[in-house]
């Protein structure tokens, strides 16, 4: 293993399954023996939906090598104090005014910054005790300007401490080797608009490896083209039951779901890079049977 | 909470509706499809849309949907426009500075241009302006809102708070005033905490950050009171009895949670919820059996294709029925009416009669 962990982020529209996605990357990550550390962008105190667990800064074991965290602006700026000041005591107690909080957690730069900066020790501290950071990173529009912080941060900060670590995270984000960008969409109109804009974002402004982009929730298409149509209408013309009307109805949904969604993959993958973009398409996940999803998933994780 | 309006009725009697909604629930299309059922009901309408998504410009008529108010192809009634996706920090300083002076200053300072590109809430401010100046003409007798999707629910709401928080001059903008050179003095008044933060500050960030943040502030005293009293107009206005609030969501379970919270959101601002719409709901009979292989057979399925047709049927009938679950935990947990279900349709609403047919839906429940 490389003296460094890498570091996964996990963005999309909002509704798209961001969670979900990076939750099972994660699990995925652990079930091969990687020490893997999952952080979430919702607050201190939120609810993890899958992991039913409430969030908190300091990891938390979630299982065999998987760990559950979050990032909070304040904790990470008291930490990055602590960490690489002198005087820090006196500093703490600063820090720990509720004013001071308050025009912290509204000063956007210091608190994504800050978040950023824990993700950048979690990351590449030598004696980070993690192979793979996850990160659950917050929606598109979001992302980009978390992406763009630390070049906003160097240029508005000429010199200090802060300045240098807003160079050194910009560094391991744009650092393919360590740094890699997930987008998750839907096969719809808005997402996969977002998602390609993103996309874009990463690869010209933010210099940020985009591997792949992975379609969620896809229907199976075992009814396209003409054969499905020709289920459809012996269906429509039989007998009419209950059982023959639910599985016409069921083929008909299904069908023309599917080919929605045909159509709106075919559109982003019009729009990325095909030589170093891949696209991932993930199938809708019913109930327990998440195993193909898994399977799709897993040409993400190796 | 008491029985909910009817769709109808609500329409009639509101004059700002607010369609909130985490996101992928499909609130621009709802939004759209309620202006139109406003629109068919003789309510001069406009919808507010932050969504430039084609298909609805498709839906409604429109070569595109622009900053001004638009009449749609679709119905005489119904105008929609798009709320300023380039809003920014600019136009609100540009229209609350006293002079052009200031103005300027402003405008040019290091801190506030590094900030103004990537201060959360500006632009739903900006949104929320648009939305009063609109409520206060004559021009439109109902204004339909499709809210800003918004991870933490409600952001859009907190957007004037925590832009006061930041630029407000009695707060830290003060302290780092004091801290100033020129002001060393002043430092005595300062609490021992707040002290020790500007010398970090200084510390972290380098002298010239807190100089132009010191500058920044000086100038920006004279805008804020314009803004805190535009942010008060606003947040009166949301709690009148003009506005309501209908919640757009899927019929899934973790949709319902998260609408829970939102819904808590709300009361905790005393603000109305007047119904909720569950969108995408699947219409299949939940108490018929699956076919087998003789009846599809019979039905002349080939036998090839018979048990995918039976697991297509078995999915989304598993589906209709959690969905179904859902909603019945939700009613029976939360005391509330729905007050529309629409079906999730096999064909997008961009497509012909897409928008009337789910206009129709929405007021189904009162026919």
């Amino acid at each position: 293993m490389a003296s460094h962990a890498t570091l996964h982020l996990i963005s999309g529209k909002g509704g798209v399954g961001k969670t979900y996605v990076a939750a099972a990357l994660a699990r995925q990550f652990a079930a091969r023996g990687d020490r893997t550390l999952l952080v979430s962008f919702d607050p201190v105190g939120h609810r993890h939906p899958l992991f039913d667990r409430v969030l908190a800064y300091e990891p938390a074991s979630v299982g065999e090598h998987l760990s559950l965290s979050c990032v909070d602006a304040r904790e990470a700026l008291l930490e990055y104090v602590r960490r690489r000041m002198s005087f820090s005591l006196v500093y703490e107690t600063a820090l720990k005014n509720p004013l001071v909080g308050r025009f912290l957690t509204a000063l956007p730069i210091f608190e994504e910054l800050m978040c950023l900066g824990k993700l950048y020790d979690l990351t590449t501290d030598p004696g980070s005790p993690y192979d793979r950071v996850v990160f659950d990173a917050p929606a598109t529009g979001h992302c980009q300007i978390l992406l763009n912080i630390p070049g906003v941060a160097a240029d508005t900060l000429l010199a200090g401490p802060v300045h240098r670590s807003a160079l050194q995270i910009q560094a391991m984000l744009q650092n393919p080797e360590i740094t890699e960008l997930l987008i998750v969409t839907l096969a719809e109109e808005t997402p996969v608009r977002e998602a390609a804009m993103l996309a874009r974002y990463a690869r010209e402004t933010a210099r940020v490896r985009v591997p792949a982009l992975l379609v969620n929730r896809l229907v199976p298409q075992r009814f396209a083209g003409a054969g499905g149509l020709a289920i459809v209408e012996r269906l429509r013309d039989a007998p009419m039951g209950d059982e023959i009307a639910l599985a016409h109805a069921a083929v008909t949904l299904e069908r023309s779901i599917a080919a929605e969604q045909a159509d709106q993959v075919e559109a982003l993958r019009a729009v990325i890079e095909a030589d170093t973009q891949r696209i991932i398409e993930l199938p809708e996940v019913i109930a327990e049977e998440d195993s193909p999803f898994m399977a799709a998933l897993e040409t993400v994780a190796s | 909470m008491s029985a909910p309006l009817s769709l109808p009725t609500l329409l009639r009697q509101r004059r700002i509706l607010l369609c909130g909604g985490t996101g992928g629930v499909g609130k621009t299309t709802t939004a759209a499809a309620l202006g139109l059922a406003a629109a068919r009901l003789g309510i001069r309408t406009l919808v507010l849309t932050i969504d430039p998504a084609r298909r609805l410009a498709d839906a409604v008529g429109l070569p595109a949907i622009g900053p001004e108010p638009t009449r749609t192809a679709l119905h005489e009634n119904l105008y929609l426009m798009m709320l300023d996706p380039e809003a920014s920090v600019d136009a609100l300083v540009s229209a609350h500075a006293p002079s052009e002076r200031i103005r300027e200053t402003l405008l040019a300072n290091p801190f506030y241009q590094q900030i103004s590109a990537s201060v959360a809430g500006s632009r739903e401010f900006v949104a929320m302006e648009q939305l009063h100046d609109l409520a206060a003409s004559d021009a439109f007798e109902l204004l339909i809102v499709d809210t800003p999707p918004a991870q933490h629910a409600l952001d859009f709401l907190d957007a004037p708070e925590r832009l006061l928080t930041l630029l407000d001059g009695s707060g830290l903008g003060l302290l780092l005033r004091t801290t100033s050179i020129a002001n060393r003095f002043s430092f005595g008044l300062l609490g021992q905490g707040q002290k020790q933060f500007a010398k970090l500050f200084e510390k972290l960030t380098g002298h010239r950050l807190l100089l132009d943040l010191t500058r920044f502030y000086e100038v920006f005293e004279s805008v804020i009171d314009s803004f805190k009293q535009r942010a008060r107009t606003m947040q009166r206005l949301l709690r009148s009895d003009d506005v309501g609030f209908v919640l757009v969501l899927l019929p899934q379970p973790e949709g319902l949670a998260r609408a829970q919270a939102f819904r808590k959101r709300l009361e905790s601002e005393a603000m109305r919820l007047d119904g909720l719409i569950f969108n995408q709901v699947l219409q299949l009979d939940t108490g018929a059996a699956v076919p087998d292989a003789a009846a599809l057979t019979a039905a002349g399925v080939p036998a090839a294709d018979s048990a995918a047709v039976a697991a297509c049927a078995r999915r989304w009938q598993s589906l209709a029925a959690a969905q179904q679950a859902a909603m019945a935990g939700w009613t029976a947990a939360q005391n509330t009416v729905p007050i529309a279900a629409v079906p999730r349709y096999a064909e997008t609403v961009s497509g012909a009669g897409g928008l009337e047919r789910f206009a129709t839906a929405l007021c189904l429940a009162d026919e």
